[in-house]
């Protein structure tokens, strides 16, 4: 997965569940959970309105790594 | 020099198939005696028996489906919002129910179709009480897991009896739970695409032996006509701009 996040972190900072992340941003439980794992990368308007719940911007959430290719002949 | 070898992969596969199914085919019409007579011998076995078949298969599939029903609702009596582990093991067992009773559904049709088979001569009432009683109880199920489903998920909307029930259900589904969706949906397609081609390959090898009619070409033709249909129909008017997060 290219996306890495920093969610879990920021949501423990701010004493937030994921439940609780959730209905901040207008998105379920489950999308959170799948987000943290790296499972799911979110839109950019989902992106921006986690980072506003955490007062931050997307890149400080997210960071986007790239994932190298094997080359083959 | 990647395209070539995936050109001739295909043409591999597809010799490779033909020589196949030559040879099934040719064999199927020697054994011809003993192929026709083990479905002939199958057949009177389902039909004869399918009332006991459809009591035993469709009793222990109810039977399951409720030993998961109180399951997943007596874990869900001790739920925390903050128990993440809980919550995603608690989903997984929801995300198995659903199917199940779904696949129970299906199967209560499909009895019952056999049985209807036999209507002229040998039809019997109680299929008919079966038929219903197992619907009956599938839709009661699926409706107490709906249920279940919002105690953990309160936005998601809809009534499984509602004939709108899909469109309300992904309308009240966010962007990830819909791609997943729509993900497993493509999924379905690529995956029914190679159902119908094996069905018909299935029916054309049986029609060497059996006469199984034409009814059943029909329906194949018919049922993979309309999914590329709809596929391409749907495809077509999203890429003209009309999907739902580009507005």
């Amino acid at each position: 997965m290219a996306l890495e996040n920093h969610l879990k972190e920021y949501r423990a900072r701010n004493n937030l569940n994921q439940s609780d992340l959730g209905k901040l941003v207008g998105a379920s439980r489950q999308t959170i959970s799948l987000i943290e794992r790296g499972d799911y990368s979110p839109s950019v308007v989902l992106a921006l309105k986690i980072a506003k719940v955490f007062d931050t911007t997307v890149e400080s959430l997210f960071l986007f790594k790239e994932e190298k290719e094997e080359k083959t002949l | 020099m990647k395209k070539l070898n995936t050109t001739a992969k295909f043409f591999v596969i597809m010799i490779i198939s033909g020589i196949f199914g030559g040879i099934l085919g040719a064999t199927l019409s020697m054994g011809e005696e003993v192929i026709t007579g083990f479905f002939i011998s199958l057949e009177s076995f389902i039909l004869e028996n399918n009332l006991v078949i459809q009591g035993v298969i469709l009793g222990v599939s109810a039977l399951i489906i409720i030993i998961m029903y109180f399951t997943v609702k007596k874990r869900l009596s001790h739920f925390k919002e903050d128990d993440e582990a809980f919550f995603d093991s608690i989903d997984r067992q929801l995300n198995f129910l659903l199917p199940f009773i779904s696949i129970d559904m299906i199967l209560s049709f499909g009895f019952f179709g056999i049985s209807v088979t036999s209507f002229l001569s040998s039809f019997s009432p109680w299929a008919l009480v079966i038929f219903l009683a197992n619907i009956s109880f599938t839709l009661f199920m699926i409706t107490k897991s709906i249920k279940l489903t919002k105690i953990l998920y309160p936005e998601k909307k809809g009534n499984p009896l509602d004939f709108n029930f899909d469109k309300v259900w992904i309308e009240s589904c966010d962007e990830a739970e819909k791609y997943v969706i729509y993900k497993a949906a493509y999924k379905c397609y690529q995956f029914m695409n190679y159902a119908y081609s094996s069905a018909m390959v299935v029916s054309l090898l049986i029609s060497i032996i059996i006469n199984i009619g034409i009814y059943l070409y029909l329906l194949i033709t018919f049922l993979w006509i309309t999914q590329t249909l709809v596929y391409s129909v749907y495809a077509i008017k999203y890429q003209r701009g009309q999907l739902e997060n580009a507005r």
